[in-house]
């Protein structure tokens, strides 16, 4: 324990009570009995009621899951083997670094003009396949491209931690290319592609610009539709959605912790 | 049977190996020792396939198997950082090399079974690598390897990760599995204790060559030259001129049994070949003063002088420091050096 | 070229290796120069194009679109696209510097708790980091509203009309973008503070040092890792940042991520976005480069 300066604990107390009075004000309204205004009108549950029978609500939330799982396993597959071709191999230098790259694309590209380009590119291309009309294919193709780099880096990160140790020795007792890869490398790399998995699904989850310029008028997702009603004027159903996406999004943090720290003690 | 004959490797960073050749019996143990860098892990990985010579070739019952595939070698390793696969039991571990070839189940089983028995860990089966000490992911490594019955089995520095005194048993240990098995063992590593105890041949290897190669005993009593004698055991090293039937050294004429083809040299004697004695010896005496004295339990070292002479002696005889002593250097344990 | 060698235990050659590494490599590659470095291009390529009275793109190049952002517009010159590049850079740059402000004394609080609290502080940070940006723009939003105790304080002092909100204005956007970055700061410099060698602090103590040059010397040299991915996480996409400023800053205060999305959206005018966001993709590049230079002055210990 070391003394600080009083100033340190009412700044960092600060910046937190900064980070949560906005979003539990949310939580505080998503409750309160008042159609219009601000004012605490007494408790009620019933904004939540009305957020299940909206039916515009329960298809974005379905949009919502099926674009974060769709992408998510693809993204997670292609990514996998991305790294292991990246890491694994004995690339010329000058070619990896090309390929290194072309991985960090998606990371350093401002959201925006990734999302502008996309934009573009399925527009040209709309010319010439119709399958590219804005809506869901759009959107999954979207999410992959960035998921795929999110989920090469960190399965690359455990892999350059397996020591090359493990596939020699099971090299030295006998074992073939495809029972090393199922035996040995999968098994040890499973912390690095779930959590990999779960990083891009939480990034599919939260995107709202990519999923802004590739959406079509039936593939609203959960954060489109906050953002086109918070345009239009606010209604308590949106209270009362947020926070329920800021529940869901505390449970997913304690599991992925609980996952981390359970895969740090093996 | 293992043969080795001229294997040569070189890395972009320099030669590795240059010209290594050895040869060794069906049922010996074999330590290669030498300081780190000496190119004595590459040697061990080109036996076990997994490194390529740029030459030379590596023999094992008659057979070349210079180019081939680690996993179709009769070899097992036991690795220096073990390598146990840490998702897997200690029994699916041991059972990792006959899965692979597709073993029947119930052979699987009665092998593995005996292999953990045969390390003493029969009852841990169920455990994990991380649920383990040092000493028992030893065992498991060493039953892992040896449950495929390879003719050849290696071992990278098995001992580094123990402590001192577990070393000692695990030592015993080995020499015994070995002895009981006949098979070839070879081992690696730095400790020069390790190799004399384990080992019935030792190779001594300095920047990629193998300085001598022999029985341990051979190695330890008839050291070919400084570095063999520095590098295994204390050694006192004395400059020396050829003389008839012997050598004339700063500590007078000195009688020895090797042959001198040279007219000025070095001789090499272990502490222990320095003898007291309480009165002027017949042969090779010479008077000194005792300018240390290092107690050590079992023996007392006494460091001598005019020169540096160092000896062992025992306790009981009570050489204090200034002692004027009388030692006789054995003339079977001056050794003639090479250079 | 066909000469064995043993890769990983395997023994095999360089030709076969490379064309089973490429058989893992290429799908991911492949997918990313299909669907973002093609299309970059694209947008380069279409950055030239003119907009069509429907606004679809017409194949006719020019260099209209660079002139128009530069301000050379029908009604002679005006600075407004370059107040807009220009605020943008500008807010990046204070919404990051407030974050590292805020972020070294919360990560050096938590750093300081006991360890089982300590993983319950910091998930704190990790919380708001994972909501979506959506929420937490509007979270704001509610928070400035005009029946609530901020707005009410502001119009007691004086500062707005009664029965006002305090957005849209330049003040809830830095708000906003400050709360949205926050943890994207934090979260990389714990990582550094935790791993803090705290001997070099004492050392430092132990020869007279002031406050300020044990931080100069002990303790900013050790979190400089953790506080360039911390800059890197937070000024790119805060450049290009534009739900917080369309929520929070209005036509007011736009920034160049507003700019985009509207011809994107309302203006449907493709080919000066497409120019607006190579602007952008510019801005970045100079950033990055930047970034890199300082990273490599300063060897991280």
């Amino acid at each position: 324990m070391r003394r600080f300066h009083w100033l340190v604990p009412l700044t960092a107390l600060g910046a937190l009570a900064f980070l949560y009075v906005p979003l539990m004000a949310v939580a505080v309204f998503s409750v309160n009995n008042s159609r219009f205004g601000l004012s605490w009108q007494g408790f009620t549950l019933k904004w939540y009621a009305k957020l299940f029978a909206n039916e515009q609500i329960l298809e974005a939330a379905w949009n919502t899951l099926v674009l974060a799982t769709v992408s998510t396993v693809i993204a997670t597959v292609i990514g996998t083997i991305l790294a292991i071709g990246l890491d694994r191999y004995p690339w010329p230098k000058r070619l990896f670094s090309a390929l290194d790259i072309n991985l960090h694309l998606p990371v350093v590209t401002p959201e925006i003009v990734f999302a502008a380009a996309l934009a573009v590119a399925f527009g040209v291309l709309r010319l010439v396949f119709s399958i590219f009309e804005p809506g869901l294919l759009n959107m999954i193709i979207g999410h992959i491209t960035f998921q795929v780099s999110f989920v090469a880096l960190v399965v690359r990160a455990r892999l350059e931690a397996i020591s090359k140790d493990y596939e020699e020795a099971a090299r030295d007792l006998y074992a073939d290319n495809a029972y090393l890869l199922r035996r040995v490398m999968l098994p040890l790399l499973k912390p690095g592609i779930v959590g990999g998995a779960m990083l891009a699904f939480t990034l599919s989850l939260d995107d709202f610009v990519v999923s802004f310029f590739t959406a079509g008028p039936t593939s609203v997702t959960l954060p489109l539709y906050i953002y086109a009603i918070v345009r239009r004027g606010v209604t308590p159903e949106i209270h009362a959605l947020s926070t329920l996406a800021l529940t869901a999004t505390v449970v997913l943090v304690m599991l992925s912790e609980r996952f981390t720290r359970k895969q740090n003690k093996e | 049977m293992l043969e080795a004959r001229g294997i040569r490797k070189t890395h972009p960073g320099g030669t590795i190996l240059e010209d290594v050749s050895l040869a060794l019996a069906g049922d010996e143990t074999l330590a290669v020792v030498g300081p780190s860098g000496c190119g004595k892990t590459t040697l061990l990985r080109i036996i076990a396939g997994l490194e390529l010579p740029d030459s030379g070739t590596v023999m094992l019952s008659g057979q070349k198997i210079t180019t081939l595939p680690a996993n179709e070698r009769n070899v097992n390793t036991v690795f220096q950082s073990y390598a146990l696969f840490p998702h897997l039991s200690l029994f699916e571990n041991v059972a990792f090399g006959l899965r692979s070839r597709r073993f029947p189940k119930s052979e699987v089983e009665a092998k593995v079974k005996t292999a953990l028995t045969m390390v003493h860990m029969e009852k841990l089966g169920d455990r994990f690598p991380h649920q383990l000490s040092g000493g028992q992911k030893q065992r498991v490594a060493l039953a892992r390897a040896l449950v495929n019955e390879p003719e050849v089995l290696l071992l990278d520095e098995p001992m580094s990760a123990l402590d001192a005194k577990l070393r000692q048993s695990v030592q015993a240990e080995l020499r015994q599995l070995q002895q009981s098995l006949g098979k070839t063992f070879i081992l690696v590593t730095h400790d020069q204790e390790e190799a004399l105890t384990v080992s019935d041949r030792i190779a001594v290897m300095r920047r990629g060559r193998i300085e001598q190669y022999g029985p341990a005993r051979e190695i330890y009593e008839k050291p070919k030259n400084r570095y063999v004698a520095d590098f295994l055991g204390k050694a006192n090293i004395i400059k020396a001129r050829r003389a008839d039937g012997g050598a004339l050294t700063d500590f007078g004429f000195m009688r020895t049994n090797g042959k001198m083809e040279w007219e000025e040299g070095y001789l090499a004697i272990r502490p222990e070949n320095v003898v007291f004695h309480t009165q002027k010896p017949a042969v090779n005496g010479v008077e000194l003063t005792a300018a240390e004295v290092f107690y050590r339990g079992d023996h007392v070292e006494v460091w001598l002088e005019p020169g540096t002479l160092r000896m062992r002696a025992a306790p009981r005889r009570g050489i204090a420091k200034g002692d004027q002593i009388w030692v006789e250097l054995l003339a079977s344990g001056l050794v003639v050096l090479d250079e | 070229m066909n000469s064995h060698l043993v890769w990983y235990g395997e023994l095999t050659t360089l030709r076969r290796l490379l064309r089973r590494g490429l058989y893992f490599a290429a799908p991911g590659m492949i997918w990313i120069l299909l669907f973002l470095a093609l299309p970059s291009l694209l947008l380069i390529v279409v950055s030239f194009t003119t907009r069509g009275a429907y606004g679809q793109i017409e194949w006719t190049f020019t260099l209209e679109n660079f002139k128009r952002l530069c301000g050379f517009g029908l009604y002679g010159w005006s600075a407004d696209y370059f107040i807009i590049l220009f605020r943008s850079v500008h807010v990046a740059f204070w919404t990051t510097l407030i974050c590292i402000l805020l972020s070294y004394p919360l990560c050096f609080y938590i750093a300081n708790k006991p360890e089982r609290s300590r993983y319950f502080w910091l998930t704190l940070i990790i919380i708001p980091f994972w909501t979506n940006l959506v929420i937490r723009a509007y979270a704001w939003l509610l928070v400035l509203a005009p029946q609530l105790p901020l707005a009410r304080i502001a119009n007691a002092l004086g500062l707005i009309p009664e029965g006002t909100p305090l957005y849209p204005s330049s003040f809830a956007v830095y708000l906003g973008m400050v709360a949205t970055f926050l943890p994207f700061v934090a979260l990389p410099l714990y990582s550094s503070v935790e791993k803090l060698d705290w001997a070099l602090v004492e050392a430092a103590n132990d020869l007279y040092a002031g406050k300020i040059r044990v931080f100069l010397h002990a303790i900013w040299p050790q979190t400089v890792p953790g506080i360039s991915v911390g800059i890197t996480l937070t000024f790119i996409p805060a450049m290009g940042m534009f739900v917080v400023p369309d929520f929070l800053g209005g036509a007011k205060y736009m920034l160049v991520g507003n700019l985009i999305q509207q011809q994107f959206g309302t203006s449907r005018d493709w080919p000066f976005g497409a120019a607006v966001s190579l602007a952008l993709m510019v801005l970045t590049l100079v950033a990055l480069q930047l970034q890199r230079k300082r990273g490599k002055k300063v060897e991280p210990i």
